[in-house]
């Protein structure tokens, strides 16, 4: 663990757009700096999206992959954290559809998203039945619903941000968010 | 006599039934604001907040969760990116009867070093090309992008100096030609 974390320091000043430069230029160094600081929220994005954590993994592999391929093509270096971002929702759609077209939609089954730690073990034994109920909510609104509220209160992205990743007018990712939020609170009412 | 509770709380319309935005209740919940006169009685608005309030709780948990990739991941990825890396351009390193070649991509990563290192500045090497001039032998051309900090005045011969030497002891070539193409950091341009 010693030696990731050394890593880390060291790499931790140099920005995003140095890195993403570097890596479309063939620096492996440089593009294993960026997987280490960009895999967990890729992941963390792809597992609540997917509620299945082997899909969710071979999702941000093939995220990665194809960030390095294609890394020429990012015409704005400083801007790598949401183009990762846009690549594994368009990924997590695509894998959804086909879920959807073989109807096996595991939507009544708890959705698997469990984090593997927490902050506060006694709070979250507490207070776990709350997230659940919430991934249970998260896992009955429409997948565009979900990426958007997800990349809003959890990686804590603008509405700017969310359009580029998703593709979507500001003003509609306005009005999915509302949508989501309104959909979510009705179910957690209900659970309380 | 009781209300018959309407079946949905959460109109797709973002209204309640007495006239207030779900979005700005949301906005009251998060700010943790004092609710106005009518909010405060309205029973609309209670149910709406009692839902808002269980969402806003459930979703600070899950941010709070940590959400780690599995650490076979990054094995996984880099073994293809260094697959795919290695079979890249060489220049010739040692000519005659035993001709050596090393790769572009292991000069310019020396190049960078000699940049990110150079004393008294934060310097960030980006874009780094290499080329073996045809009519030469044992000297490169070499091509680099130099982020400096903002406003600092680059001393370029020092830096000239430094990536000649760094390049004569690290690979044993001296440069031909070396263009530094200094670049002005963009200070909106974040790490993270």
């Amino acid at each position: 663990m010693s030696d990731l974390q050394q890593e880390e320091t060291s790499s931790a000043d140099i920005d995003d757009a140095t890195l993403a430069t570097r890596a479309a230029d063939g620096d492996v160094a440089a593009f294993e700096m960026l997987l280490r600081r960009y895999q967990d929220r890729v992941f963390g994005l792809a597992l609540r999206m997917l509620a299945d954590r082997a899909e969710a993994e071979d999702v941000t592999q093939e995220v990665f992959v194809t960030a390095w391929r294609r890394l020429g093509e990012l015409a704005e270096p400083a801007a790598v954290r949401t183009w990762l971002f846009r690549i594994a929702h368009r990924q997590c759609l695509v894998l959804l559809r086909k879920r959807k077209s073989r109807k096996t939609e595991p939507t009544d089954t708890v959705p698997e998203t469990a984090a593997v730690t927490r902050h506060d073990p006694e709070r979250a034994a507490q207070t776990g039945a709350g997230v659940e109920a919430l991934r249970k909510a998260l896992a009955g609104l429409p997948a565009p619903q979900r990426a958007v509220w997800l990349l809003a209160e959890v990686d804590g992205l603008s509405y700017a941000e969310i359009a580029g990743v998703v593709g979507a007018s500001e003003q509609s990712v306005r009005g999915r968010l509302s949508r989501a939020r309104a959909k979510l609170a009705e179910v957690m009412r209900a659970w309380r | 006599m009781a209300l018959n509770p309407p079946r949905r709380r959460f109109p797709s319309t973002g209204r309640l039934p007495c006239g207030r935005s779900v979005d700005a209740l949301w906005d009251s919940v998060v700010s943790g604001a004092e609710l106005d006169h009518h909010s405060a009685s309205c029973p609309h608005c209670q149910t709406a907040l009692d839902g808002l309030r269980a969402l806003h709780s459930a979703t600070r948990q899950l941010v709070d969760e940590e959400v780690s990739a599995p650490p076979s991941l990054l094995e996984r990825v880099m073994r293809v990116v260094r697959t795919e890396a290695r079979s890249g351009e060489t220049v010739p390193l040692v000519s005659g009867p035993d001709p050596a070649r090393i790769s572009t991509k292991a000069v310019a990563a020396v190049v960078r070093f000699a940049v990110d290192t150079q004393p008294g500045a934060v310097l960030r090497a980006r874009r780094c090309e290499v080329h073996a001039p045809v009519d030469a032998v044992d000297v490169l051309d070499v091509r680099v992008e130099v982020l400096v900090p903002e406003g600092y005045r680059l001393h370029e011969a020092a830096l000239r100096q430094r990536i000649e030497a760094v390049v004569s002891a690290h690979v044993g070539m001296r440069l031909r030609e070396l263009t530094l193409d200094v670049v002005e950091a963009d200070t909106r341009e974040g790490a993270t």
